[in-house]
């Protein structure tokens, strides 16, 4: 009871009340603008990558909702490629998986990941806690987010996930209009209808995800033959299934698709209307064919633009912050 | 005057407390010898040595006449054949006890649970950064019989999930001196095949249900 309260008073972390309560656990430690405020720096410091080039932003950019726009497949340390789209960023503490195959079964453990990889950063967390210790400015940052100077694990990671938990996209047009401060135009009325007439099941409200791993149809790509949540679990269910993605700020996180294989939302529609390949695993909404006309795509693309949050891709909270800058204040 | 009688009474509870606390061995041995890093040893027709031995013991719990007397302070204890002092679980106080239990590795719950500090630490080198999950028995070197590069063998024995769980558990009758027999493993387990284990698969559930018997009371 105490922890609901808690959230709900917490101005670092306000969701809509159609928003459902949260997986996170946000009690240990409890969301503070010091952590927030370290973690935000960490996010923006290459200090994070083997040779100090690479941060979490350079793939996760604000804006682009915390995506990564142009590049069908990410890349990392040393110009290499990896094997899928980086993932838009955003309402993580609803989530209880991360990564295309849900990988990563906790928010705080995500980062050890990317900071891991030898595409992406290249580096071990024992190597982020050396050169972190070697900063006096970072010292101080630890001190003022945990009443103490020791760099650790478990300090990084928690202030990295604060910062991230803060990065919730709820103040779409779409939100306003739940909230009964704005309405939709006709097209876009129709828009919506037909969203929930072909997509809801799931890209669900209010996420515009259900969170869970689905097989969408796409044919696979020989030259990646990826096969998504089965190379986590190693279940044939689970061949082809990747993890639903949001269509919250779609304008802002093409490409689309776990390989960024289609540009543009017309394209995306028209896989759904006329590309759908048939497999085993395929997800059971597509025995029915989802038809669409020129027009109702029209409709269906306009209530989509509903759901971009500028005023969550422009918050300046959430962006570039250098550790100097703190610094200084 | 009460003072004093009720600080020596203090000392004294003090004393008997940390002389007679109750601590578990856990020894890491080659056959009759304690293990020795990158040492060779010669055993049947293969010629060895280890280089790396790290695992988790958790949920320790004592019996005495088959009733629970204590459960461990500690949720996780990491054993790393580097350093001894890892050896040895302390119980703050003292209680007689005739069997304990634990397991080997970090529990599901606790894997699902995101960070946490001292033995749980990820930088100790047993958690997986590319896919969420606690390694909970790993052990390196390299073995004649083993056909990688360098005859190097990798087993990181590792998975939570109900289709590759690999927490196993152990009831031992021990008066507090148990025994690791690294040797065992050896014996029952076909090197030249099997070298190379660094995930939650078949391979590390069959090699898990062979850990419980390395565990030896060491009276």
């Amino acid at each position: 009871m105490f922890s609901f309260v808690l959230i709900k008073d917490n101005h670092f972390f306000n969701p809509p009340d159609y928003f459902p309560k949260p997986i996170y656990n946000f009690e240990q430690p409890p969301l503070d603008s010091n952590k927030i405020e370290l973690g935000r720096i960490l996010f923006y410091d290459p200090i994070l990558s083997k040779d100090n080039t690479i941060s979490c932003a350079s793939c996760h950019s604000p804006f682009n909702a915390f995506a990564h726009t142009d590049h069908d497949l990410s890349h990392g340390i040393f110009d290499s490629i990896g094997n899928r789209n980086a993932p838009a960023l955003f309402n993580l503490a609803w989530q209880k998986t991360f990564m295309w195959d849900g990988a990563i079964n906790h928010l705080d453990m995500q980062a050890l990941a990317p900071i891991s990889h030898p595409s992406e950063m290249g580096s071990n967390i024992n190597e982020v806690i050396k050169k972190l210790n070697e900063s006096k400015a970072y010292k101080e940052l630890f001190l003022n987010a945990f009443q103490d100077s020791t760099i650790s694990t478990s300090k990084i990671l928690k202030a990295l996930s604060q910062f991230q938990l803060t990065l919730v996209s709820s103040n779409t047009k779409y939100d306003k209009v739940k909230m009964g401060k704005e309405t939709f135009t006709e097209q876009e009325k129709n828009g919506y209808q037909l969203y929930k007439n072909n997509c809801a099941s799931c890209h669900s409200e209010p996420f515009f995800s259900n969170y869970n791993f689905e097989n969408n149809g796409l044919p696979i790509d020989p030259t990646l033959n990826d096969m998504g949540r089965y190379v986590i679990t190693e279940n044939e269910n689970d061949k082809r299934k990747f993890k639903v993605p949001s269509l919250r700020n779609l304008s802002f996180t093409y490409p689309y698709m776990h390989d960024g294989r289609f540009m543009t939302l017309q394209e995306v529609i028209n896989h759904y209307t006329s590309g759908i390949e048939y497999s085993e695993t395929l997800s059971l909404q597509f025995n029915k064919s989802i038809e669409l006309s020129s027009n109702e795509k029209v409709d269906l693309i306009s209530f989509l633009l509903t759901l971009n949050d500028k005023d969550f891709v422009f918050n300046k909270k959430h962006q570039f912050k250098k550790i100097a800058d703190q610094a200084k204040e | 005057m009460k003072q004093y009688v009720l600080f020596g009474m203090l000392f004294m509870t003090f004393q008997t407390h940390s002389q007679n606390a109750v601590k578990i061995t856990f020894m890491p041995k080659f056959e009759s010898e304690n293990l020795t890093l990158n040492k060779v040893y010669y055993f049947k027709n293969d010629t060895l040595n280890i280089s790396n031995f790290k695992c988790y013991i958790s949920n320790l719990t004592y019996y005495k006449n088959d009733s629970i007397v204590h459960s461990s302070i500690k949720k996780a204890h990491l054993i790393d054949a580097t350093d001894s002092s890892s050896f040895i679980i302390l119980e703050n106080e003292f209680f007689k006890f005739d069997k304990i239990r634990f397991n080997i590795g970090v529990d599901s719950l606790t894997n699902v649970s995101g960070i946490f500090e001292g033995d749980l630490d990820p930088a100790n080198g047993m958690y997986w950064t590319w896919q969420s999950g606690y390694i909970n028995f790993k052990l390196e070197g390299t073995s004649s019989l083993c056909h990688a590069r360098k005859n190097k063998f990798y087993w990181h024995i590792g998975g939570y999930s109900p289709s590759f769980n690999t927490l196993r558990q152990v009831a031992l009758k021990t008066n507090g001196k148990v025994s690791i027999q690294l040797d065992k493993l050896f014996e029952e387990i076909d090197i030249s095949e099997e070298y190379q284990v660094m995930s939650p698969s078949d391979g590390a559930v069959q090699i898990a249900d062979k850990l419980p018997s390395l565990f030896k009371s060491n009276q």
